[in-house]
């Protein structure tokens, strides 16, 4: 046996590599997802991971039949290293390493030795080896049902189990847990050092900002999350040995890599790389693995005291590759895919979604309903991007179906009529990416006054502040029983909201946007559709009553 | 002979310079017509040039900016429009009057608005990003969040009792104002009196609880500029504040210290809304006047006209 250099330093420091690997991955995410915001900067590629990920190309061909070739590399990748991108790339990967760390799923087993002057060939006993629980045991090969579904919901027109692909999950966590905290803390240290830059005449830092963010469903997708990661209470990676749909299409181009764990004859069967697998892909004999789940991380080669473990593309001499079946009958497959199915099948039903009942407002440029609801990933980066926070998360208030896609709270904010963020930025198409000419003529609905709360129609005050807002004078005033009184002018309404957003009386706003005549289209131009509803969105010359011209002497005498 | 020490001399100088300083007390409602009359200048030309000569009949900058002050400019740039719409200023008429400050010795000129929408966008649409990048001791201050506002409680006020005002406003040892001339729905104009707005943090209640024009008097009341020159490059005749509505070129800066009888002029200057306007038919003007802050009635101003020819 070699004594010099020392394999099992060299594979510590392929294990400290693959950290540094997966930390540089998850910071340039993180950078990412920081970065999604206003101005648009053409430079960054802010997609850069759902590009690479093939089922979010899936969905945006299967809706849009745009093809984004980016994601080719990943499958080419897969096809020959395997899962490689899950122990390497994917940042939930990295966050789920982390948690199993913090778990203390990660500690070391007495039974292992990795320390090159104790490497007696120990086995390691029946007792500690990794002793699965029957949840863990019984829930091997869920990620196939889950891929199923996948499929089945790209059928069906549904993308609800798109709300579980890593990529997407892990950036819409960002949007709506992450960023609004982290503004939260960045906008309180400001302020705390608000008096000293003042003081100090610092003004930039005293008079700097950031619009804070906050998402109806921050909380449910807090809880989606603490889930995910705290799966690993079952075992370490569970989420990516049973659960991950993306995973599973990785390991299913992945079975037939060449990369992949062959064992030579000189295997002792101690049992020591059973003990390190992070995913629990080595059989109960060692010389099998479940390539499907093997990412590649190549922990058991590092323990191995025999050295009889290999990962090279061509087989090394008398070594030999020998699979675990999957642990899943065609018979649980099939009944887990119908099960599955039905949820897709009850959500699409939900007569909030077939029957429009609710007052949802979908962004500027959104497809029509049934392909929107097909096509959007849930992803999250338009209510990242979103200058105003209009965009919320769609929580379970309006149903599973609807759940994560984008919705407008024109309570909380206008949609912003010089920003066309939310249909750039998008992956799959969803939003359409227009020009800005087009995206304001994409008309999101139309404000409906209701006079009872409207104080100037039930009070007589002189409010204009829906007309102050409105970009395109689609309020106008004309004299009613001696008073201004706010009308709305559909033919110039486009659905922005702004009127909504600052409506002065409590709670449900005196002016509602409604999704009447919202005009959603797979192609083609908005203008050309509006202009032909007769709606122009352009300015119109106001007539103001004014006091009357004998006021002007009493005014003058009367402070004279 | 009692000597005089050099503190009691600075003290007694200061106080001398009280009224100068503070112009407001000079206009007390029961002055006398033999005080110096409130001048209005209107300058026709090209924006830079123009606001040179409006300057030097005004005295020039050095009445105005002393060595080491803090300059508070407040342009309009509320809303995310492009400078042509008229609905905010002119950004070449602020970066010119931010030069004109720092050549007079100002230390630090803060160009300040409490912007009524995204105040990113708001500040790169309208130019003033650009118009003020770069420049050593120039902040741009989109004021965005409540705690960069300080509460004021204003007992002797009719409608206002207590206003959050922009920190920077009270911080600025000189206050110009270069609003947009432009319509408004709610108090038909908006120009130097209305556009103070742009300086306080609940703009709302003066829609909903207060009436808007007593409320505009009560704040002018407490933030009177020590120069206002309104921007009439282009007037937006209607559809103010936020447009999109017919825009006039009118192509003159009206400035003056007294930011009344400067808004008087302007109302008068063009038609709102395709009517002629008087500024006695302006509640809020009227409001102003009411409280001393200037003069409403324009046969008591010297009118100034002056032309550049243009280039």
């Amino acid at each position: 046996m070699k004594n010099f250099p020392s394999t099992a330093s060299l594979h510590a420091g392929s294990r400290r590599k693959k950290w540094i690997i997966q930390t540089v991955c998850f910071a340039l995410f993180l950078c990412l997802c920081v970065s999604m915001h206003y101005p648009w900067r053409s430079w960054i590629p802010y997609q850069l991971f759902l590009d690479l990920d093939p089922l979010k190309s899936l969905a945006a061909l299967s809706g849009t039949r745009q093809v984004y070739l980016f994601a080719a590399l990943l499958v080419v990748v897969s096809l020959v290293w395997g899962r490689i991108f899950c122990a390497y790339v994917c940042p939930l990967g990295f966050c789920i390493d982390v948690a199993d760390h913090g778990l203390g799923k990660t500690r070391r087993n007495p039974a292992v030795h990795r320390l090159p002057d104790s490497r007696a060939a120990e086995v390691v006993e029946p007792e500690n080896r990794p002793q699965l629980p029957q949840g863990v045991r019984a829930a091997a090969g869920f990620q196939w049902v889950l891929l199923g579904l996948v499929f089945v919901g790209l059928a069906l027109k549904s993308s609800l189990p798109f709300v579980l692909d890593p990529i997407g999950l892990l950036t819409r966590s960002f949007a709506v847990v992450f960023y609004p905290l982290g503004i939260w803390v960045a906008n309180g240290l400001v302020g705390l050092f608000r008096p000293i830059a003042e003081q100090r005449g610092w003004y930039d830092l005293a008079y700097h900002a950031y619009l804070q963010p906050g998402f109806q469903a921050a909380v449910g997708n807090l809880v989606l999350l603490a889930v995910v990661l705290g799966l690993s209470l079952l075992t370490r990676r569970f989420w990516c040995r049973s659960v991950c749909p993306l995973g599973a299409l990785l390991g299913l181009l992945g079975r037939v890599a060449p990369s992949r764990r062959r064992v030579a004859a000189t295997c002792t069967t101690c049992g020591q790389c059973q003990v390190v697998c992070p995913m629990q892909a080595i059989g109960d004999d060692p010389f099998r693995t479940r390539q499907s789940a093997c990412i590649q991380c190549k922990s058991c080669q590092a323990v191995c005291p025999v050295e009889a473990i290999s990962f090279s593309l061509r087989p090394q001499p008398e070594t030999r590759f020998r699979r675990v079946p999957e642990g899943l009958s065609r018979r649980k497959f099939f009944f887990g895919l119908g099960a599955g199915s039905m949820f897709i099948i009850l959500a699409k039903l939900d007569p909030r979604v077939t029957k429009r009942t609710e007052r949802w407002l979908r962004p500027p440029g959104a497809l029509p309903e049934v392909d929107f609801l097909a096509t959007c990933i849930r992803c999250g980066a338009c209510l990242r991007i979103c200058v105003t926070h209009t965009l919320q998360a769609s929580g379970m208030e309006n149903g599973l179906q609807s759940w994560g896609t984008p919705i407008h709270n024109m309570r909380a904010a206008g949609c912003e009529q010089q920003c066309d963020l939310c249909g750039k930025i998008c992956p799959t198409g969803a939003i359409r990416n227009l020009p800005l000419i087009e995206r304001q003529h994409a008309k999101i609905g139309t404000a409906v006054l209701v006079r009872e709360r409207c104080v100037a129609w039930a009070k007589d005050r002189v409010c204009l502040l829906c007309d102050e807002a409105c970009p395109y004078n689609a309020i106008v005033f004309r004299p009613v029983e001696g008073h201004k009184r706010p009308f709305v002018d559909e033919s110039r309404c486009n659905g922005c909201g702004m009127c909504e957003a600052v409506c002065p009386v409590s709670g449900e706003a005196a002016i509602l946007v409604y999704p009447t005549g919202e005009i959603r289209q797979k192609e083609g131009s908005y203008k050309e559709i509006l202009n032909r509803e007769r709606i122009y969105l352009e300015p119109k010359k106001d007539l103001l009553e004014l006091p009357d011209k004998g006021d002007m002497a009493a005014i003058r005498k009367g402070e004279a | 002979m009692r000597e005089i020490s050099r503190r009691t001399l600075l003290k007694g100088a200061l106080a001398a310079c009280l009224p100068v300083t503070f112009p407001s007390v000079a206009h007390s409602r029961d002055r006398n017509e033999t005080e110096r009359r409130a001048r209005v200048v209107e300058v026709q030309g090209p924006t830079e040039h123009a606001l040179e000569v409006l300057l030097d009949a005004l005295g020039g900058m050095g009445r105005f900016v002393k060595d080491g002050d803090t300059v508070l400019i407040k342009p309009n740039m509320s809303f995310p429009n492009r400078p042509e719409q008229a609905t905010t200023t002119d950004p070449r008429l602020v970066k010119a009057m931010i030069h004109r400050c720092l050549k007079a010795g100002a230390r630090r000129v803060l160009v300040a608005d409490h912007p009524m929408r995204s105040v990113k966008l708001s500040l790169d649409v309208t130019g003033m990003k650009d118009a003020c990048d770069g420049i050593r001791g120039v902040h741009l201050i989109g004021a965005s969040q409540e705690g960069m506002f300080k509460r004021v409680a204003l007992p002797e006020a009719k409608e206002l009792q207590a206003v959050k005002i922009l920190r920077a406003a009270l911080d600025a040892d000189v206050q110009i104002n270069l609003p947009r001339m432009k319509s408004h729905g709610a108090t038909t104009v908006s120009l130097g009196t209305k556009g103070n707005m742009g300086l306080i943090w609940d703009r709302a209640i003066f829609h909903s609880r207060l009436d808007i024009n007593e409320a505009i008097g009560d704040l002018n009341a407490l933030v009177r500029a020590d120069l206002t020159i309104l921007d009439g490059s282009m007037v937006l005749t209607a559809g103010g504040p936020l447009g999109p509505g017919p825009v006039e070129k009118l192509d003159c800066l009206i400035g003056g210290t007294d930011p009344v009888a400067v808004d008087a002029f302007g109302v008068q200057r063009v038609a709102w809304y395709g009517k002629r306007v008087a500024p006695e038919q302006v509640p809020h003007l009227v409001a102003c006047h009411k409280r001393g802050i200037g003069e409403i009635d324009l046969s008591r101003v010297d009118i100034v006209s002056r032309k550049v020819p243009t280039p």
